[in-house]
């Protein structure tokens, strides 16, 4: 059978002669590539665990999503040590970020390949172009739509967490795809060309990559004079990888670095004073009749009995103070000093000895945030609180006044604020 | 039978299962965007393809052009290789200012305004200022370094400026 285009390849970028970069080559493509095999597997594996850590099996966890085959359950989330979550949602995001000029690197360097002539040799071919649209499209989807959710950017007009979690398992299977068929390329070429003899070439010594021992449709034919070194093109990804790292992990760590996250969402704090710190969603944002917060409140907690008790009354039980983590989805955590009353002590009171799991539901209407579920092992933690105050002082409206939940480890917004009941099951 | 496989497909028997696996896997995912909501499945599809054509029809061009338009070298002038120095130290801050535009855009150009302050209680104000004065940080760094290696290399401690 004849294959319906030309032999030759037609004028353009279709042509090896077109690409002049003399940079390009396949030592740079493996340098990236081997770069982003580090940090996507890292950027993966946290973000899967962000899933887990919403405990999807439990009540209404899983934001209306049916449970299907692609959501596997590997473990109740744990709540020791308590920045868990903190840490590899920060390492999702700040891994993240640090990893666009690198990909935006290793996408330029095989734009020839886009380009191939012939455009499809056979059926392995086929299916190995198709694969790169999906892996093309998928980097770029799983990027944009996480760099746009923690900015608050919800131009996309979709939930954004099936969205992003289904997308991920799209660039995922793409990914694993890609790197079996290149992996053993990356590595012949690390070890031909040895790893970083050609960093020490300025931009007047430097030429296009050797063709020996093995040619590659990476490097160009007819090179034009380089105007920039491998080493400046390396560091310059390598400077904006680190600008971007700083500003992720000065949200994450928070403290004093949190000033180095100048341009990040959450680099500065919103107010002063104890209730001063990061806000995921204000009062004046949750649609709450201000009417309901006020003298009239009172916390319902379901056992074997209803009990209904004041603010006042709360805050005439045990208290206990611990220093927690806030720890959000979007990558940025706060930790600070909250009293309040164990959640086992509460569970107690409404008659129920050993607490198994707990729904907490917040007065706020519209969030799909709104009802919450808790693990056995949550509620039994000593420091999941049902908290009344932070550093000392009542909890401001925007952090969940009159009563908020605490759990150690939890991602943030399973610490549920403006606290309307408490429903525990028995163990 | 493998050969005339191989023959047939391209490749070995291990790569098409492979491919079976991966795609089924993609297929399940892109199967629960609609089971989770109709509505939503369709803006998602159409991003996805979206951001496929944005890498060919956009990226791609800018990538290219951009290097042919920046690497017109002039007939006359400094040396080839102080020429490129000087190039460089103002290519790098304005690539790395490029990023963070690109990256921070949403609180830069106050796109996400509305939401940001419903939502954190805070203003995207300070950012456009912020990637102004980081933007003007980075020339500046990239300036010095370009200076001191200008002075060093005049006084004939970095002779790699005087070759070719």
């Amino acid at each position: 059978m004849r294959a319906p285009w030309p032999h030759d390849a037609p004028a353009g970028p279709f042509r090896r002669t077109f690409w002049r970069s003399p940079l390009r080559g396949p030592w740079l493509t493996a340098v990236f590539g081997a770069a982003l095999l580090v940090t996507l597997p890292v950027i993966a594996v946290t973000g899967f665990l962000s899933n887990a850590a919403y405990n999807p099996r439990l009540g209404d966890n899983a934001v209306g999503r049916h449970l299907g085959p692609l959501d596997f359950y590997l473990f109740s989330w744990p709540t020791r040590p308590s920045w868990l979550y903190a840490l590899t949602q920060g390492l999702h995001v700040t891994i993240g970020l640090a990893t666009i000029p690198i990909l935006l690197a290793k996408l330029w360097s095989v734009i020839p390949r886009l380009f191939e002539w012939p455009p499809l040799r056979s059926p392995a071919h086929a299916v190995e172009r198709i694969s790169l649209a999906f892996l093309v499209g998928g980097a770029g989807f799983e990027f944009v739509t996480g760099v746009l959710n923690i900015q608050d950017d919800y131009t996309f007009g979709f939930f954004f967490t099936d969205a992003h979690y289904y997308g991920a398992w799209v660039f995922v299977a793409a990914l694993v795809f890609h790197v079996a068929l290149k992996f053993s390329t990356m590595r012949r070429t690390l070890a031909t060309r040895r790893l970083l003899a050609p960093l020490r070439d300025g931009v007047t010594q430097t030429l296009p990559e050797p063709r020996e021992p093995e040619d590659s449709d990476l490097i160009p034919l007819a090179p034009a004079a380089p105007s920039m070194s491998r080493r400046a093109l390396l560091g310059t990804v390598a400077a904006g990888a680190g600008i971007l790292l700083i500003q992720g992990a000065g949200e994450s760590a928070g403290g004093p670095l949190r000033e180095l996250a100048f341009l990040a969402p959450r680099g500065r704090n919103p107010f002063r004073g104890p209730n001063g710190f990061q806000v995921n969603q204000t009062f004046a944002n949750a649609g709450i009749d201000p009417g309901q917060v006020g003298r009239a409140w009172n916390l319902r907690v379901h056992g074997t009995r209803l009990v209904r008790l004041t603010r006042e009354e709360l805050l005439a039980l045990p208290q206990h103070t611990y220093e927690l983590p806030i720890a959000c989805v979007e990558g940025w955590s706060t930790t600070q000093r909250w009293t309040g009353v164990r959640l086992a002590d509460l569970a107690r009171l409404a008659g129920v000895e050993r607490p198994g799991e707990l729904t907490g539901s917040s007065l706020e209407q519209d969030s799909v945030y709104a009802e919450i579920s808790y693990s056995e092992d949550q509620v039994a933690d000593p420091a999941a609180l049902l908290a009344l105050k932070v550093n000392g002082a009542p909890l401001s409206l925007d952090h969940g006044y009159p009563a908020r939940i605490i759990i150690p480890g939890a991602p943030g917004v399973h610490n549920t604020k403006w606290l309307a009941a408490l429903a525990f099951r028995r163990s | 039978m493998l050969t005339r496989f191989r023959r047939a497909y391209g490749a070995g028997p291990l790569h098409a299962l492979l491919f079976v696996v991966c795609a089924a896997v993609a297929a399940l995912a892109i199967r629960r965007w609609f089971d989770v909501g109709g509505h939503d499945a369709r803006v998602i599809i159409t991003w996805f393809v979206a951001l496929i054509l944005a890498h060919d029809l956009v990226l791609v061009p800018l990538y290219s052009l951009i290097p042919r338009l920046l690497s017109r070298t002039p007939a006359r002038g400094p040396g080839p290789a102080r020429y490129h120095r000087a190039r460089l130290h103002l290519r790098i801050p304005a690539l790395l200012s490029a990023l963070l535009l690109l990256v921070w855009s949403p609180l830069i150009l106050r796109a996400s305004h509305g939401d940001f302050a419903a939502r954190a209680g805070l203003t995207t104000h300070p950012y456009l200022a912020r990637w102004v004065i980081a933007t003007v940080g980075l020339f500046a760094v990239s300036g010095l370094v370009w200076l001191v290696r200008a002075v060093r290399s005049g006084r004939g401690h970095a002779p790699a400026t005087r070759r070719s």
